[in-house]
């Protein structure tokens, strides 16, 4: 571990969001893991008979919904849910974005303003209505899901990486690289993009808090994964006319989107404080 | 050589060329033929076969796509609703002014709270209220918009009214469907309040994520303005601390912010999908709604180049806007 | 004053929470009705959902029409009818002095014009778009729609049809004033309607109201509401509380699960109904393994019925034994259920299946008359057959492409459902299990099943006239389809709807139709 690095843990280390960042996002990341072992019931075969139960009681703890499944194990396995969703999504949106934005930043002229137009055309569909127009051609699935989060989330990718690549391109260590007849594909992805990494880092995060929050609102409009796959959006969209027979039906879910996008916002912002000083 | 302005509505018109084509692509993705869809189990054949023909569905697809292109751009011709069987243009021109009214409700309530909120935080940097507004912004984007409207509804719905623009038992011949604004214009007051109930509660839903970025960019930019040497001055000069801030550190702070409400409205519109199916506001988030729910694809696409094309025209009018008050912009390389 | 004139009147007006409607003793008597979807068209003949026949059914009026709350027939716009020896020729005597909301006449030209556009596909008075789908489905056997003279219309058919007068009054046989095609149009008339109802159009502002006005002309008397208001809220517990808040009068789609709480609210009143409706589970018999009447059987062991009654509908439903609900004349009321039956399914399934397929499961994802959550539904039968080892998998779909999946036969399991039109048993019999219904692609016979005796003894009963003879075939075969049972018959859903305390008058009706000409509030 270089010192750069050592010094932006002590720093990370030393701000508080960063620790609530984390605390959150761990939590969500363990319960995402161990989400069979920590629930204590199976989150889809409940019992009609024991719906509505109240939080705390016959071993539920945030009670059932209406067809008597145990509300905190299908919000403990949605957690793994909307992670599988962040990860995929993000993954593609990284997966496509970085090497656009990457080889946009590097060549420049005419292919720069062909590709950073088309990245353009993306961010022209505001808010998630892009993903909802995917998503309502191809219908519901978790595949599917993933895929129009994951396009959702490739322009920020590519604008940050091309940036960084502009901004990397000029410097001396890179002009020497070339000079040494580096060919340019080594030259963005192996000489500059592993200086580029702190933005994409950050990115990520937030792009995690990002597909939560889009994967959940899909879910509502009765866009999400299968049905009877535990997923928050869907699930508060399911039970949203429980909210007053049974409020924790509703409320458990919400709370969980809640922390979770929290988290990552907390975690990203932290980062970027220490990571991408220019853009704080 | 070609000026700022015109490279840029340039550069606009070549993306709402590419979203064209994207939204062209959706549509003949869709399995199903689209003219048996359109008209139903019980249509015959030869009707079939005259709305293939009358939709163009009978000749290649880099043709369909010149045809689609021609009737969006020189007729406004969005297609027919499956589901309201109306042409989508109309089904807009109804619907549209309920968004407008929430979006610009939910904006300036972002702005009237979000601004003084981020003034405060950015001039006692690590004050309490400092530390209140970012964590509130933190929290005010995190949150799922749909599931606050029902928070507020539980908590604030027995004060004010919501489901609708405008009590059913208020007889009023509106015409035309910006309700509050003729209210206001025919001054009929009782009318106007009613709307104004009606709106409180959506948008203050709708504007929390707005209110916690337009907090936030004031923040850093009051902070950033308020160190600056002619502030010093100013303060030097022995201004009052509350003239400093009001004729020096705020209007050369609102520059990024008036950008970020700009770039928000986009954002209004996408959230007013999730915002209105909470609280049956009547305008063009239900109306994407229920063609989700019944699988409305011309509304549904037509939905998506509307609200691309009033983003795009946003961005580049608020892009003119910063050329114009900031030159460096208009030679700078970006 | 006048300079703080506007904001000042906004504020007081914002404090008392006064409806604004410019108060005064005067003030006209508004009824609101809330329900979960706006009206889709208002052509009566060209409509085929429940949301868009209740407002047409307060605009217009039919020759003949159901009493207010059974499906026997009685006169409207007909004083008097009578039919031929064969049963083809039916003549109807028109009211005098009934006049259209655009003050023409009704005479029999106006009757004919408004079924002939129906019938006749060259018709000028017919939207390219249109399908008039109803008359496809109940009018089909009629060939001839003529004005003997002002006051009489004669009605031809190709062979005798004993639902036929009960068709005549359902919403899609509604007397549309021809005057207003000329005026409107063809995109006009689907927007403007125009008849001789209770109720006049005023304006309908989509995804918000409905507006219409009482028809001071109307020849029964004016209606006791002056404006009567349908309003869309999607969401039913925002609907409940509109309710609760007094901004809306009238509620349907009430979620059982809140049903308990507003039994207890003193302020609001519950108004049920027997419903005339059927929801279940449909077999595609054409498809193996489902072709295998043992499995059908089996899998239906594996219904609780008594529960998904109590746990699904919270006892706003009871449980379905046949096809048709029992309110409905000819229902085999004999007829004993399968239970529930685990081990009997286990049996049956190892006889028949030892390796267990795997099964799809289609459903709609919205809320019908008869099905509150399908979704639920689904996921609650999926969770019983995994106990006899048949794992199913649950697909959703959007109602359009879920009708369209099912009519082409492309499923294994769907849920579905089913509200007569005119109480007639054929209407559920012949719709859901017949043979000819069977069609890929226009099937309404989802269940895909062919049994040949059934299609027999359904045909049989068409053609006949008398009750008590077609009540025998019909519970012959209500005998036969439970025997092989190629659909599960679930629930019959009550119909409920919410008043609030004050709201008189209102009676339910089983087609889902409401007179709301007799309802009225008192403070």
């Amino acid at each position: 571990m270089g010192s750069v690095e050592r010094r932006a843990l002590r720093r990370l280390g030393r701000m508080p969001s960063a620790w609530a960042g984390g605390l959150l996002v761990g939590c969500f990341l363990a319960v995402a893991a161990a989400a069979p072992a920590l629930a204590p019931h199976d989150p889809v075969r409940g019992d009609e008979r024991e719906r509505l139960t109240p939080p705390g009681v016959g071993g539920h703890p945030l009670g059932t919904d209406a067809l008597g499944n145990d509300v905190y194990s299908r919000v403990l396995h949605g957690a793994r849910t909307s992670l599988a969703i962040g990860l995929a999504s993000v993954a593609l949106a990284a997966a496509v974005g970085i090497p656009l934005g990457a080889v946009a930043g590097y060549a420049g002229g005419r292919l720069d303003a062909l590709l950073m137009r088309g990245v353009d055309v993306l961010l022209a569909f505001p808010g998630i209505l892009l993903a909802i127009s995917i998503m309502s051609v191809l219908g519901r699935s978790l595949g599917w899901l993933c895929l129009a989060v994951g396009v959702v989330g490739i322009p920020a990718f590519a604008r940050q990486v091309r940036a960084g690549v502009l901004a990397e391109r000029a410097l001396d260590y890179v002009q020497a690289a070339r000079a040494l007849g580096a060919r340019w594909p080594r030259l963005v992805f192996a000489t500059i993009l592993p200086n580029c990494l702190g933005p994409i880092i950050v990115l990520a995060t937030l792009g995690l808090g990002s597909a939560v929050l889009e994967a959940a609102g899909l879910g509502f409009v009765g866009l999400g994964p299968e049905v009877g796959t535990p997923e928050w959006g869907s699930d508060i969209s399911l039970n949203r006319n429980l909210f007053q027979a049974a409020p924790w039906a509703v409320v458990a879910p919400g709370v969980a989107i809640a922390a979770a996008v929290l988290g990552f916002n907390l975690l990203g912002d932290a980062l970027r404080d220490v990571l991408d000083p220019r853009s704080s | 050589m070609i000026g700022f302005v015109e490279r840029r509505l340039l550069q606009a018109l070549l993306v709402l060329l590419g979203v064209s084509v994207v939204v062209f692509t959706l549509v003949r993705l869709t399995p199903g033929d689209p003219a048996r869809v359109a008209l139903g189990k019980r249509a015959t054949e030869t009707q079939v076969e005259e709305a293939r023909r009358r939709m163009g569905l009978d000749r290649p697809l880099p043709l369909q796509y010149l045809v689609f292109l021609r009737r969006v751009v020189l007729e406004g011709d969005l297609g027919r609703s499956y589901r309201t069987a109306r042409p989508v243009l109309s089904d807009f021109a109804e619907r549209l002014p309920a968004t407008f009214e929430l979006a610009s409700a939910a904006l300036a309530l972002a702005l009237a709270l979000g601004v003084p909120a981020g003034v405060v935080a950015g001039v006692r940097r690590g004050g309490w209220l400092d530390h209140a507004c970012q964590v509130g912004a933190l929290v005010g984007v995190s949150m799922p918009v749909f599931w606050l409207g029902y928070l507020l509804i539980l908590a604030l719905g027995g004060v004010l009214d919501y489901a609708g623009r405008i009590s059913d038992r208020t007889v009023f011949a509106f015409q035309t469907h910006f309700y509050l604004a003729e209210a206001l214009a025919r001054g009929a007051w009782p009318v106007a309040a009613d709307c104004l109930r009606h709106l409180a509660l959506p948008a203050l839903a709708l504007s929390t994520i707005p209110m916690a970025v337009v907090a936030r960019i004031t923040r850093s930019a009051v902070a950033e303005v308020a160190v600056r040497d002619f502030v010093r001055t100013a303060r030097a000069k022995g201004l009052p601390a509350r003239a400093v801030v009001l004729r020096h550190v705020l209007p050369n702070a609102l520059i990024p912010v008036v950008t970020i409400a700009g770039l928000q409205f986009g954002y209004l519109l996408g959230g007013a999908v999730l915002t209105e199916t909470v609280f049956s506001w009547p305008g063009l988030g239900t109306y994407t709604y229920d063609a989700i729910a019944n699988k409305d694809l011309p509304a549904i696409q037509g939905v998506v180049l509307l609200f691309a094309v009033v983003f795009v025209a946003v961005n580049t009018a608020v892009d003119l806007a910063y050329a114009a008050l900031d030159p460096r912009v208009r030679h700078g390389v970006r | 004053m006048t300079r703080w004139g506007p904001g000042a009147a906004i504020l007081a007006a914002l404090l008392a929470g006064c409806p604004g409607g410019g108060g005064g003793g005067d003030a006209p008597r508004v009824l609101v009705y809330a329900r979960g979807q706006d009206s889709v068209k208002l052509d009566p003949a060209d409509i085929t959902d429940g949301e868009s026949a209740k407002v047409t059914a307060c605009i217009f009026d039919t020759l003949v029409r159901f009493q207010s709350e059974s499906t026997e027939v009685e006169p409207s716009l007909a004083t008097s009818w009578e039919t031929s020896e064969d049963g083809l020729s039916w003549t109807f005597h028109l009211r005098e002095g009934v006049r259209f909301h655009d003050d023409t006449g009704l005479d029999a030209e106006a009757v004919v014009w408004s079924f002939r556009r129906q019938m006749d596909p060259a018709h000028p008075a017919r939207a390219p778009e249109a399908t008039f789908q109803y008359w496809a489905d109940m009018f089909g056997d009629v060939v001839q729609v003529e004005a003997l003279d002002p006051r009489t219309v004669r009605f031809t058919l190709s062979r005798p049809s004993a639902p036929f007068l009960a068709n005549l009054a359902m919403f899609s046989a509604a007397v549309a004033s021809p005057r207003a095609w000329e005026v409107h149009g063809a995109a006009g008339f689907a927007t403007h309607p125009v008849g001789t109802g209770p109720f006049r159009f005023v304006e309908w502002r989509p995804g918000e109201r409905i507006a219409l006005e009482g028809f001071a002309g109307h020849w029964e008397g004016p209606p006791r509401a002056d404006r009567l208001v349908f309003k869309p809220v999607s969401d039913n517990r925002v609907r409940l509380e509109l309710l609760r808040k007094g901004d809306v009068d009238i509620m349907d789609g009430l979620d059982p699960v809140d049903l308990a709480g507003v039994r207890q609210d003193a302020g609001l009143r519950v108004v049920e109904q027997p419903g005339m409706n059927v929801a279940y589970l449909a077999f595609n018999n054409q498809r193996p393994p489902l072709d295998d009447p043992r499995v059908r059987r089996a899998l239906a062991h594996c219904i609780d019925k008594a529960s998904i009654v109590e746990n699904l509908y919270f006892d706003t439903a009871v449980p379905a034994v046949n096809p048709m609900p029992p309110i409905v004349w000819g229902h085999a009321d004999d007829l004993e259920d399968r239970r529930l039956d685990l081990d009997e399914a286990l049996r049956l399934l190892d006889e028949v299946l030892p390796g267990r397929p795997a099964l799809t499961l289609d459903v709609m994802s919205n809320a019908r008359p008869y099905m509150p959550e399908p979704p639920k539904l689904a996921i609650y039968l999926q969770r019983q057959f995994e106990k006899v080892g048949v794992r199913c998998e649950v697909r959703e779909h959007d109602w359009p492409s879920f009708l369209q999946l099912t009519e082409n036969g492309e499923h294994q399991l769907c849920l579905m459902g089913w509200i007569g039109d005119n109480g007639d048993p054929d209407n559920f019999l012949h719709v859901l299990l017949d043979a000819s219904n069977a069609r890929k692609g226009t099937a309404s016979n989802v269940s895909f099943y062919t049994g040949e005796e059934v299609h027999r003894l359904l045909d049989e009963a068409r053609g006949l006239r008398d009750e008590r003879a077609r009540a025998a075939l019909y519970q012959d075969a209500q005998r036969l389809i439970h025997r092989d049972c190629p659909m599960v018959p679930l629930v019959h859903a009550t119909q409920v709807v919410v008043v609030r305390k004050g709201v008189e008058g209102l009676r339910l009706h089983p087609t889902g139709q409401t007179r709301f000409k007799d309802v009225y509030t008192v403070p």
